[in-house]
């Protein structure tokens, strides 16, 4: 286990109060990306109120396999990032660098999985614009979502990669030690944007299937 | 947490991977129940499925649950927010029809979902046009 010294940071008094104050910061954060995307969500919900048939349309033309695929990685990453927060909590260096590659790596394994799922739909010309392939009109409402939301989800999700990365390598440098709190800063960040996900999945694939 | 009880790695995986067994398990039925023909009712249970899974994420993962009061309290801001923002808006849109006017009747089953173009855009041609008056009808203005 470590000096508490060496996890304590100004302006905190106590390691304790240092563990609330990184939960707090990070959810006010995320409570912000919450406003972030629910403003997409919102459009999303208005345009599919008056227009639900287009958007019928629209979403039978996304690949649920690969909607699937994806959601099923993100959740495997998120268990590995709570992993490697308990791992913190306790102190196992080896355990939580291990978790932080595997969440890196089931990220990067996302984002590959969306660039292929980019090239087809780019392929069946679904990229609003002259050569967009669906009718009615509207179905290009629902696209225009897609391509934003998820574009910007994976930027979010580029983002946590990044932080799983970097904090790894402060981890292998001895920079920081494994109880270091900036973990569980990563942790609420990475499930944040997993659970963004998960109701991205059910808005963009599930309809228009029945 | 515990000072006494020190969950051993498998103690961690076993806890947490039973949450996500969970997980995979909803994603399976709203993947396999996307193909029954639920109509109307669908958004309503993928949503929910959708829900059930974020609230596993947020109460047991993010560790809400284990959370003190401030924190939980933070946690439910932005989505007060967003209950704010959803029924002010839907407040706006669902109501429109209120008085039968030429806005209101390109909305929900009274306008009927033809699915044509003209009709699409003459949905939006009235919502953009709004304040324009009894003159921009169906059809194209």
């Amino acid at each position: 286990m470590s000096d508490p010294s060496e996890i304590l940071r100004e302006p905190w008094p106590s390691v304790a109060r240092q563990r609330e104050g990184v939960a707090f910061g990070v959810w006010i954060f995320l409570s912000t990306e919450v406003l972030f995307f629910g403003g997409m969500f919102l459009s999303y919900a208005v345009y599919r109120t008056l227009f639900p048939e287009a958007f019928r349309i629209a979403s039978h033309e996304t690949d649920i396999l690969y909607g699937t695929i994806n959601t099923a990685l993100l959740l495997t990453s998120s268990l590995t990032m709570t992993i490697a927060l308990h791992a913190s909590l306790l102190g196992r260096r080896r355990l939580l660098v291990l978790c932080l590659l595997l969440t890196a790596a089931l990220g990067l394994a996302f984002l590959a999985v969306k660039g292929l799922e980019y090239a087809e739909d780019l392929k069946k010309g679904l990229l609003p614009g002259p050569n967009f392939a669906l009718e009615p009109a509207a179905t290009r409402l629902f696209f225009g979502l897609y391509w934003v939301m998820t574009g910007i989800h994976a930027v979010h999700l580029a983002i946590g990669i990044a932080i799983a990365g970097f904090l790894t390598l402060l981890l292998l440098r001895r920079s920081i030690v494994p109880e270091s709190t900036a973990i569980e800063g990563a942790s609420l960040y990475w499930h944040f944007v997993d659970s963004i996900w998960i109701v991205l999945f059910a808005l963009i694939y599930l309809p228009g299937r029945g | 947490m515990s000072e006494e009880r020190r969950p051993s790695t498998i103690g961690l995986w076993l806890r947490y991977g039973s949450v996500w067994v969970v997980l995979v398990a909803l994603l399976g039925i709203t993947f396999a129940t996307s193909y029954l023909h639920l109509g109307d009712k669908s958004p309503i249970l993928h949503l929910g499925i959708a829900g059930i899974q974020v609230l596993l994420v947020w109460l047991l993962f993010m560790n809400l649950l284990g959370s003190s009061k401030l924190i939980r309290l933070c946690s439910m801001a932005g989505l007060l927010f967003l209950a704010f923002m959803f029924s002010l808006t839907f407040g706006d849109y669902l109501t429109r029809a209120w008085h039968g006017g030429p806005i209101g009747s390109c909305l929900g089953k009274a306008s009927g979902e033809h699915g044509r173009d003209e009709n699409a855009m003459s949905c939006a041609s009235q919502v953009q046009g709004r304040g324009i008056g009894p003159e921009v009808r169906g059809g194209g203005s």
